[in-house]
């Protein structure tokens, strides 16, 4: 047929093409990661970046602040807060475990209304119990058994209610919340 | 340009080769028998290394050559060691077949080499199918081998016989098979050229013979190659069966070049008439006594052939071109075969060409994006730590914050554990006689006090003296809220402290 291409030159152009396509082969998985590497780049581009130095700052001031604090005491033994109020004469009616409550808890952001040092407390150091009390005693005793838990350590009364009797004879209604 | 005429360059009908009877069996290193005195008894070179000569080093360049014109056919075994050395010479009568010549000529340098020499297989043909003729060339010669070969195969095409009509080969394609001087300097170029099927004949036939083919060069006119370097001009007169070639040198270049023929035998009166008039006059030996006798008066000198003069100085000028000698550069020489060139099909080398792009396209996007890959690489790993270091600034900021708050509970428990005590002391010791305090209780906001007062003075005492008491444990009195109780002869009031806003 005249015009047609003859066969070397269909085999050259078969050849050829073979070849391209070899090469578009052979550079594809490249430009793929090519592809991938800059959008792997673009992705962490957006996310906070920070310099070695910035992080090897905050570690030291982080544990320059650590140090300049004192460590906190140890918490009492078990046994040691009911054996400091019996010695201050403090009669324990109720003792259970503390829980904030609800309202403190899932109290509103808008709320104005500090929260309590217990409440805070145990909300920042959910692994620590604190202790709700109710005892009876005299004002001098309370004040010993204050005096006591500040020598013992780490304990500490966090909130305290009194109440005296209507008739203005007996000991004392205590409330405390503590943390042992 | 500067060219014999044609019609001396054809052979004659008078100087075919005479056969004679004794053919084969006549040896001699004279080149014109008839017209030389008679030649020294073959093998003479041979007769002169029995003669105690040294020996030719081994490592010395040896060459076998070949000169036929159609009447004889001779050979000599050169060897170069600082200057010729004729190791044996031969001369049969020429046959029709040049064949035939060099198996008679072998059999004859065989035997008339020295003890403990071999015929060289490297060989040259001195050959009067050779013709030659100095051409100018335009472009002052700087023309590409092929370009230059197709000039001077026009030029010199006139001058040879016409090519028998034969079947196509590829050894036959060119018309004329050419070689050129590489003499330096400008000039007229001498050139030489033969029939390409002569050429392949001949080849074909050193083959068989055990020779290996070098070159061919013309039968007359090699002798320039054995005069020394000169400034002034001169011409170099050779001597052959029939034919006698004046060369004229310049500055070392030859720069004309002429073969006159004539009848055999009438080869002294010829050149008688071609004597030089103002060019110093060297005539290759062996000299013809009659020339000597023609030129007896003229100036002269005569270019000696090796193993004085036994073999011709044509030969030896060949001979001196071939192995790359002083003054070979002269000479011109045909090839023994066409320069082979690699001739690639159109469509190869298309393929060829596409591949060779493809590859290289291929290849330049590969390293392009390598590259570029290694940037990204580099790149994505410096935004990886930076994302990392971000974490960890992110989780430090976190861990101090929480430090911070802890360490602020932490101070806030100490302070009230130092605090409480001292509080509620200050609280018993501001409650005057006549208030009763009822209860005490710590709110969020601060303190709340409740209690019964006789009057409302009283209240006002008691928040007069514990309002500066509280004032150090950062807790502000509010204002007292005193009211009558009901059916009781006493007030009933109730006072609010607040905690400092700065200290929650």
């Amino acid at each position: 047929m005249k015009g047609a291409p003859n066969t070397p030159t269909l085999l050259l152009g078969l050849g050829l093409g073979l070849l391209c396509a070899w090469g578009l082969l052979r550079v594809k998985p490249r430009y793929q990661e090519l592809k991938r590497a800059r959008a792997s780049s673009s992705d962490l581009a957006r996310k906070p970046s920070a310099t070695p130095a910035e992080v090897a700052r905050l570690r030291r001031q982080l544990a320059d602040e650590r140090r300049e604090e004192p460590a906190p005491g140890s918490p009492l033994p078990p046994g040691e807060l009911s054996r400091l109020a019996a010695t201050a004469g403090l009669v324990v009616d109720v003792s259970d475990v503390w829980e904030p409550p609800a309202s403190n808890h899932r109290r509103s952001s808008s709320s104005r209304e500090p929260a309590s040092l217990p409440a805070r407390l145990a909300e920042h150091e959910r692994e620590r119990v604190l202790i709700r009390w109710r005892a009876r005693g005299g004002f001098r005793g309370l004040i010993h058994f204050l005096e006591s838990l500040r020598a013992g350590g780490r304990a500490c009364v966090l909130e305290l209610s009194l109440t005296a009797p209507e008739a203005g004879e007996g000991p004392l209604q205590m409330d405390m919340v503590l943390a042992p | 340009m500067i060219q014999p005429e044609p019609g001396q360059l054809l052979t004659e009908p008078s100087a075919e080769p005479a056969r004679g009877p004794e053919r084969g069996s006549e040896s001699s290193a004279a080149e014109v028998a008839s017209a030389t005195p008679p030649a020294p008894a073959e093998p003479a070179a041979s007769d002169a290394a029995a003669a105690g000569a040294p020996r030719l080093p081994r490592r010395a360049p040896r060459l076998t050559v070949v000169a036929r014109d159609p009447g004889r056919c001779e050979g000599a075994v050169l060897g170069w060691d600082g200057g010729w050395r004729a190791l044996a010479s031969a001369s049969v009568p020429a046959s029709p077949e040049l064949g035939e010549d060099l198996g008679q000529l072998k059999q004859e340098l065989s035997a008339a080499l020295p003890a403990g020499e071999k015929l060289p297989r490297q060989a040259i043909l001195l050959w009067s199918e050779v013709v030659s003729a100095c051409v100018e060339l335009p472009a002052g010669g700087r023309l590409t081998p092929e370009r230059t070969e197709t000039l001077l195969g026009w030029e010199l095409e006139p001058f040879l016989a016409p090519e028998p009509v034969h079947e196509p080969s590829g050894e036959a394609q060119a018309e004329v098979a050419c070689g050129w001087a590489r003499a330096e300097g400008s000039g007229p170029l001498l050139a030489c050229g033969v029939r390409p099927r002569a050429r392949a004949a001949a080849r074909e036939a050193f083959a068989r013979a055990g020779l290996r083919l070098r070159g061919l060069y013309p039968r007359l006119g090699c002798a320039a190659a054995e005069l020394p370097a000169r400034v002034e001009p001169s011409v170099v007169l050779e001597l052959g069966r029939g034919a006698v070639a004046t060369s004229r040198l310049e500055r070392g270049r030859v720069v004309t070049t002429r073969v006159a023929r004539c009848a055999v035998g009438s080869e002294v009166d010829l050149a008688s008439s071609l004597l030089p008039r103002e060019a110093a006059l060297e005539i290759a030996g062996p000299v013809p006594g009659e020339l000597r006798e023609a030129l007896l008066g003229e100036r002269w000198s005569e270019l000696v052939g090796p193993g004085s003069g036994v073999v011709a100085a044509g030969l030896a000028g060949a001979a001196r071109h071939a192995l790359g000698l002083s003054g070979g550069a002269r000479l011109a020489a045909v090839p023994p075969a066409r320069a082979r060139r690699l001739r690639l099909p159109a469509g190869l080398l298309k393929g060829l060409a596409g591949s060779v792009l493809v590859l290289g396209l291929v290849g330049g996007v590969e390293v392009q994006l390598e590259r570029e890959l290694r940037q990204a690489r580099a790149a994505l790993g410096e935004a990886e730590r930076r994302a990392q270091a971000g974490q960890q600034v992110r989780g430090l900021r976190q861990r101090l914050a929480a430090q911070r708050k802890s360490q602020a509970l932490e101070r806030e428990v100490r302070e009230r554990a130092r605090g409480l005590p001292l509080l509620l002391r200050d609280l018993a010791a501001a409650i005057p006689p006549e208030l009763e305090l009822r209860s005490a209780k710590e709110v969020p906001g601060g303190l709340l006090l409740e209690g019964v007062s006789l009057d409302e003075l009283a209240v006002s005492r008691f928040v007069g003296a514990l309002a500066p008491r509280l004032r150090a444990h950062d807790l502000a009195a509010g204002l007292p809220s005193v009211s009558p109780a009901e059916g009781e002869p006493y007030y009933r009031f109730s006072l609010t402290f607040t905690r400092h806003p700065e200290r929650p």
